[in-house]
C-alpha cells in the first residue's frame, strides 16, 4: 500500500519521545457566559476523548481562547512545548505517544469509524454553526450577547459581525447557508438516524470499549441535548433516538462524574454539566 | 424520465467529465431505471441552471439525493439487499468522501493552475458553445477557489494546501481500498448507491491525466480500486469503453505514420502564419497612409516650379524662380 | 496700514518674519516681497509700501516621501487637500509601507490656530499594521486620534493626545512562545497622553551644546479593557570640549503602573530594551525577560549612555559632507524588569542596579535628512544577564530617536 505524505513529521517524531506531561491544559472559552454551541460540542468531545484515554488534563478557560489557538478553533491543548488544536490532530498526537482507543479494530472498522466521524463533522457541526449564526432568532438571543460578552463596547459589535460574516461565507461555500431551517433539522434527523442504526443495542459504537467516535458523538449530542435555545427542536430530535441518549448517559456516568477514581480531574471553574436526568425540566 | 448530463471524453474513456453527472448515470445504470441519458455541453438551457439535471414528472432535480429518492419511490433502487445498518454506512461514507476526497478532487481539477488551464479549462472551452464558454468555466473556477480558500487559514501557501489535501485524499483512498478488499462491490455482488458515489470519484481521479498525477498514481497502486473502476465501466458503460479503445487506436495509428515530431493540433500552421502576417502588414500600412505618416504621391513627379513654391514662404526677398 | 517710523533694517526683519510665517502656513507656493516708496495721499516721509505677492497652491495635491522609523525605512504616498476652509487647514490621506512589513493608512485633518503658541489641532483616523519578530507577534491597530500641539514657551513643545484604538494581536508563527500566545486577541485602549518636550540643543542629530528632555505620560483606561499609567523620561546633556569634541550623556527611563481595577495591559504596552540605537551591543529588544526566544517586555526600565563625538579626522568640520559624519565612542548601560519599588530609596537603588547590563564600543554615525541617524558600531557587551540576547561585533542601526 503506498504510504501517505508526511506532514509535520519531524514535530510528531519529537513528540513521541516524551511521555504525556503532568501539566497538560485544555483551553476553551468561558463556559457559563461565552462559549457557543459548536465550540462547546468540540470541547466536550476532546474532553471525553482524553478522559477515555485516561490522560490527565486540566481545563483552562480564557476569553481569547479562539485567538490563542494555532488553528483559530477551540479547543486546543498545551502538552509541554506542543500546542495542538482540534480533535483529529489531538487524536494523532496522542496516538504518537502510543495511546490509542482503536488498537483492537480491524481496518474495515477503522474505515467505518472515520466515515461516521466525517458524518458527524459534516452534518452536526455545520448544523450547529447554522443554528448559531444564520438562524436569526438564535443569533439575536443567544449568539450575539454571548460572543461579545468578554469584549468592551464597541469592539464586541465589530467582532461579532466579523465572525458572522466569516461563518456565513464558509457555510455558503459548503452549500449550507442556502438551506432553510427545516432542511437543516431534516439533515440532523437523517444523521442521527444513521448513527442510531449503527449503534443499535451496543454500549458503544465498536463493542464494549469507547473510541474517539463515541467521544465525538457524545460531545455533539450532549451539547444539543443540554443547551437551551429559543427553539428546542434539535434537542427533541436527538431525544427521539433513545439509544443515542443512552450512549450519552453512559459516557457521562463513566467519565464525567466528579469521582476521585480514574484519571479524570476537573479544572478551575468547571461548569456544571446539566445532568441528563434533569432533561425533564427543559421545555420540550 | 430523462437525464441530461455533461458530455464525456472518449480519450479518457469517461462517460461524463462531471462528478455529479457520473454519480447519477451510475445510479441509473445500477438500478436499471428506464431513463434516457442525453449528453450536453450547455448548462444554460437546463431548468435548474446547472448540469446534470433529471427531468421527471415531479419536476427537475439537480441533487443526487433527490434523484435517488424519486427513483426509489418508483421502485428503482440499488439498495434492496442492504440492511438498515449498511444503509447508514452509505450515508456515513458519502460524508467521508465529501470531507476528504472531494476537496482534493476539486483542487486538482479546478484550482491547481497547471491542471486547470491545460486540461480542464481546455476541455470545457472546446466543448461548450459560444458565448457560454467564456463565462461558465470561469464561474466554476471562482466558486471552487472560494471553497478551497474557505478551508484554509492561509490559502496563499500553495505548498501547504496541496500537501494537506493530498494527505487527506490518500488516507481516504487507502481506507476505501481496505474496505473494498477482494469484494466485487462494496456491499456484496451487486452495486449500491455507495458504489455509484465511489465509482464517480475514482473514475474521474483515475482516468483523467492531470499534470499532478499523485492521486492517479495512488489509485493505480491499489489494484483492487483500478480493477473496480474498469470492471464497472466494462459492465455498465460498454459504449464508452469501445469509444476509448477507438480513440486509442486512432492516436496510435497517427503517431505511427508520422515520422516528424508531433505537431500541434493546428493544420496548415505555416500558411496561417503567412496570411496573418500579410493582414497585419496591410492593416498597418493602410493606417499609416490614412494618418498621413506616409505619403504616397500618385501624381506627376514635381516640377521645378513646385519646389520653388516652397521657398517663397521663407525667403521674402526672392521671387519665384530658381 | 501705517507703522510707526523705524529703521529700514527693522522693517526688513519684520518683512522676513512675516514672509516666513506666510510660507509656513503651507498654502502658498511662492511668497514674493516688493518694497517701494509710498506716494499715496497720507504718505509719511520715507514711507515705504510693502507688497506681498503670493500664489496659492492647488487645492488638491499629492505627496510622496520617505521616512525613518525604528530601524526601518518607509515610503508613504498620499493625497492632500490644502487650505480647505481658507485658514490653512489641511486634510490628507496617506498610505505608507515600511521595510519591516509595517503598513499604515492615515486620514488626517489638521487645523492650525495662528496664535503665539502655534497651536495645531489635528484629528485622524488610522489603521496600522506592524510586526514584532523579537516578540513573535504582529499587531493591527485601528483607531481615532485627536491631538492638540502647542508651544507653551519658546523651545518648549507640549502635546495632548486623546486616542482610542482597537488592537488585534496575533502570533507570527507556530513557534511563538506560549507566554506571548496567551496575549493574542482583541483589546480596546482609550487613553489620554501628554508630552512635554524641551529642546535647547543646537542640532537634532549631532548637537554640540545644550540640553533636551522629554516627559511623556499616558493614562489608559478611560474606556475599553486596557488600563495603565505610563511615564517616560528622556534626558540628554551635551558638553562641548575643545578640539571639536562633544561629550554627550543621556538617560531614558520608563515606568508602567497597572490600574487596580478589572483592566489589564499586554505585551504591546510594556517596555522593551535593547537594540542598535538603544542599548547597543544587544539584539533588537534583546534585554529583559524572555520566553522561548521571544522578548516579553517589562513594566519598568532605565538606560543611560555616555558618548564622545569627534568629527572625521583629516576632514575637520569643513565641508557639508564631512559635517554629516561623526566618530563616536560610547558606554551604554541599562536595566529592565518588573521591579517593585518601596519607600526606601536605598533599597530602590539597589533593586534598579541589581543585574545591570553594560556595553561599550565605537563606531561611525551619519546624519540622515537632519533628523535621523545611521550608525555602524562595533560593540562589546560586558555585563549580560541570563536570558538576554547579546550581539557582539558590528551593529547597524537607523532611527530618529536614539540613546
Amino acid at each position: 500500500m503506498p504510504s501517505v505524505l508526511l506532514t509535520d513529521s519531524i514535530s510528531v517524531e519529537l513528540g513521541a519521545q516524551e511521555p504525556w506531561p503532568n501539566d497538560v491544559k485544555l483551553f476553551q472559552q468561558y463556559e457559563v457566559e461565552q462559549i457557543l454551541l459548536p465550540d462547546n460540542a468540540n470541547c466536550l468531545a476532546v474532553q471525553a476523548f482524553l478522559k477515555m484515554c485516561q490522560l490527565n488534563h486540566t481545563l483552562e478557560m480564557r476569553g481569547n481562547a479562539e485567538h490563542m489557538s494555532p488553528s483559530g478553533r477551540v479547543p486546543f491543548i498545551k502538552a509541554g512545548a506542543f500546542v495542538v488544536a482540534e480533535l483529529d490532530p489531538i487524536v494523532a498526537f496522542v496516538a504518537n505517544k502510543g495511546v490509542t482507543l482503536t488498537e483492537r479494530l480491524d481496518t474495515t472498522q477503522k474505515a467505518d469509524m472515520r466515515a461516521y466521524m466525517s458524518l458527524v463533522s459534516n452534518v452536526l457541526a455545520n448544523a450547529e454553526l447554522y443554528v448559531s449564526w444564520v438562524d436569526p432568532a438564535t443569533y439575536e438571543d443567544v449568539t450575539k450577547p454571548r460572543y461579545g460578552s468578554v469584549y468592551p463596547w464597541p469592539i464586541n459589535v465589530f467582532l461579532t459581525r466579523q465572525k458572522r460574516n466569516q461563518v456565513v461565507r464558509r457555510l455558503r461555500v459548503l452549500g449550507w447557508q442556502q438551506k432553510t431551517l427545516e432542511e437543516v433539522y431534516n439533515e440532523v434527523e437523517h444523521c442521527c438516524s444513521a448513527l442510531s442504526e449503527r449503534l443499535d443495542r451496543q454500549d458503544f459504537f465498536f463493542g464494549k470499549r469507547p473510541t474517539e467516535l463515541d467521544a465525538l458523538v457524545f460531545g455533539h449530542l450532549f451539547t444539543l441535548l443540554t443547551t437551551p435555545l429559543p427553539d428546542n427542536r434539535l434537542a427533541t430530535i436527538v431525544r427521539s433516538f433513545s439509544n443515542l441518549v443512552k450512549l450519552c448517559q453512559v459516557v457521562e456516568r463513566d467519565f464525567f462524574e466528579k469521582t476521585n477514581g480514574g484519571g479524570s480531574s476537573s479544572g478551575n471553574g468547571e461548569g456544571d454539566y446539566d445532568k441528563l436526568e434533569d432533561l425533564n425540566q427543559l421545555p420540550m | 424520465m430523462e437525464l441530461i448530463v455533461w458530455d464525456g471524453e472518449a480519450r479518457y474513456g469517461l462517460p461524463s467529465m462531471d462528478l455529479k453527472s457520473l454519480q447519477m448515470m451510475a445510479y441509473i445504470k445500477f438500478s436499471g431505471a428506464p431513463v434516457t441519458i442525453i449528453k450536453s455541453s450547455n448548462p444554460f438551457r437546463s431548468p435548474t441552471g446547472r448540469l446534470p439535471v433529471f427531468k421527471c414528472t415531479d419536476g427537475a432535480f439537480s441533487d443526487f439525493n433527490q434523484v435517488a429518492t424519486f427513483l426509489r419511490k418508483q421502485n428503482f433502487s440499488c439498495d434492496y439487499e442492504l440492511s438498515p445498518k449498511q444503509c447508514s454506512e452509505v450515508v456515513a461514507y458519502e460524508q467521508l468522501l465529501l470531507e476528504k476526497l472531494y476537496p482534493a478532487l476539486v483542487y486538482l481539477w479546478w484550482v491547481e493552475p497547471k491542471s486547470y488551464y491545460d486540461v480542464i479549462h481546455k476541455w470545457y472551452f472546446s466543448s461548450m458553445p459560444f458565448p457560454h464558454k467564456l463565462w461558465y468555466p470561469r464561474k466554476y473556477h471562482q466558486g471552487y477557489c472560494d471553497l478551497i480558500n474557505s478551508m484554509f487559514d492561509d490559502p496563499d501557501d500553495n505548498q501547504l494546501v496541496e500537501t494537506e489535501l493530498h494527505k487527506q485524499a490518500q488516507e481516504c483512498l487507502t481506507m476505501l481500498s481496505n474496505r473494498l478488499g477482494d469484494r466485487e462491490y462494496f456491499f456484496g455482488r451487486s452495486p449500491s448507491t455507495l458504489d455509484a458515489v465511489i465509482f464517480s470519484y475514482l473514475a474521474l481521479l483515475l482516468k483523467v491525466d492531470l499534470k499532478v498525477p499523485v492521486l492517479q498514481n495512488h489509485i493505480k497502486a491499489c489494484p483492487n480500486l483500478s480493477r473496480y473502476v474498469s470492471k464497472t465501466i466494462q459492465r455498465f458503460f460498454p459504449s464508452d469503453l469501445r469509444a476509448e479503445e477507438q480513440a486509442k487506436r486512432k492516436a496510435h495509428r497517427s503517431t505511427d505514420t508520422r515520422d516528424s515530431p508531433p505537431k500541434d493540433d493546428v493544420p496548415n500552421k505555416g500558411r496561417n502564419l503567412l496570411l496573418s502576417g500579410l493582414v497585419a502588414f496591410s492593416a498597418m500600412f493602410g493606417y499609416a497612409i490614412a494618418a498621413g505618416l506616409v505619403q504616397v504621391d500618385m501624381g506627376e513627379p514635381p516640377t521645378e516650379d513646385d519646389y520653388d513654391y516652397e521657398y517663397d514662404d521663407y525667403n521674402d526677398g526672392e521671387s519665384g524662380g530658381s | 496700514m501705517c507703522l510707526p517710523p523705524r529703521t529700514f533694517q527693522t522693517v526688513i526683519m519684520k518683512i522676513h518674519e512675516a514672509r516666513t510665517r506666510l510660507s509656513n502656513l503651507g498654502c502658498f507656493k511662492d511668497v514674493g516681497v516688493f518694497i517701494d516708496t509710498y506716494k499715496g495721499p497720507d504718505a509719511l516721509e520715507d514711507g515705504i509700501e510693502v507688497t506681498f505677492e503670493v500664489r496659492e497652491t492647488n487645492l488638491l495635491g499629492a505627496k510622496i516621501n520617505t521616512s525613518v522609523g525604528n530601524n526601518e525605512g518607509s515610503v508613504s504616498t498620499g493625497g492632500v487637500l490644502r487650505n480647505v476652509f481658507g485658514r490653512g487647514e489641511e486634510a490628507s490621506c496617506e498610505y505608507s509601507h515600511g521595510t519591516k512589513r509595517t503598513s499604515s493608512f492615515h486620514t488626517t485633518f489638521t487645523k492650525p490656530f495662528h496664535n503665539e503658541a502655534s497651536t495645531v489641532l489635528s484629528s485622524s483616523v488610522y489603521q496600522q499594521a506592524s510586526e514584532s519578530p523579537w516578540s513573535g507577534y504582529k499587531e493591527l491597530d485601528r483607531g481615532i486620534l485627536l491631538s492638540l500641539a502647542f508651544n507653551s514657551a519658546p523651545q518648549v513643545q507640549q502635546k495632548l493626545v486623546l486616542d482610542g484604538v482597537w488592537r488585534h494581536l496575533a502570533c507570527l508563527s507556530r513557534t511563538t512562545a506560549f507566554a506571548v500566545r496567551e496575549q493574542a486577541g482583541h483589546s480596546l485602549k482609550s487613553s489620554l497622553r501628554h508630552e512635554l518636550k524641551v529642546d535647547r540643543r543646537d542640532d537634532l542629530v549631532f548637537p554640540s551644546d545644550g540640553v533636551a528632555f522629554t516627559i511623556k505620560n499616558e493614562l489608559a483606561g478611560l474606556g475599553g479593557d486596557i488600563g495603565f499609567l505610563k511615564n517616560e523620561l528622556d534626558l540628554q546633556v551635551n558638553v562641548p570640549l575643545p578640539g571639536d569634541l562633544v561629550i554627550q550623556g543621556s538617560l531614558v527611563a520608563g515606568h508602567l503602573l497597572p490600574l487596580r481595577n478589572n483592566k489589564t495591559h499586554c505585551i504591546t504596552d510594556r517596555f522593551l530594551l535593547g537594540g542598535p540605537m538603544n542599548l547597543r551591543g544587544f539584539e533588537m529588544c534583546g534585554v529583559g525577560p524572555h520566553s522561548d526566544g521571544c522578548s516579553l517586555g517589562a513594566d519598568m526600565y532605565w538606560a543611560a549612555a555616555l558618548h564622545t563625538y569627534s568629527p572625521l579626522p583629516l576632514l575637520g568640520r569643513g565641508g557639508s559632507i564631512s559635517d554629516k559624519f561623526r566618530l563616536h565612542a560610547f558606554v551604554n548601560t541599562g536595566n529592565i524588569g518588573d521591579f517593585v519599588l518601596t519607600d526606601d530609596y536605598k533599597q530602590n537603588l539597589r533593586t534598579l542596579l541589581q543585574e545591570v547590563r553594560l556595553s561599550y564600543g565605537a563606531g561611525l554615525a551619519m546624519s540622515l535628512g537632519g533628523f535621523a541617524r545611521v550608525e555602524l558600531n562595533y560593540c562589546v557587551p560586558l555585563l549580560v544577564q541570563r536570558g538576554d540576547r547579546p550581539s557582539q561585533g558590528l551593529q547597524f542601526g537607523v532611527a530618529a530617536s536614539f540613546l
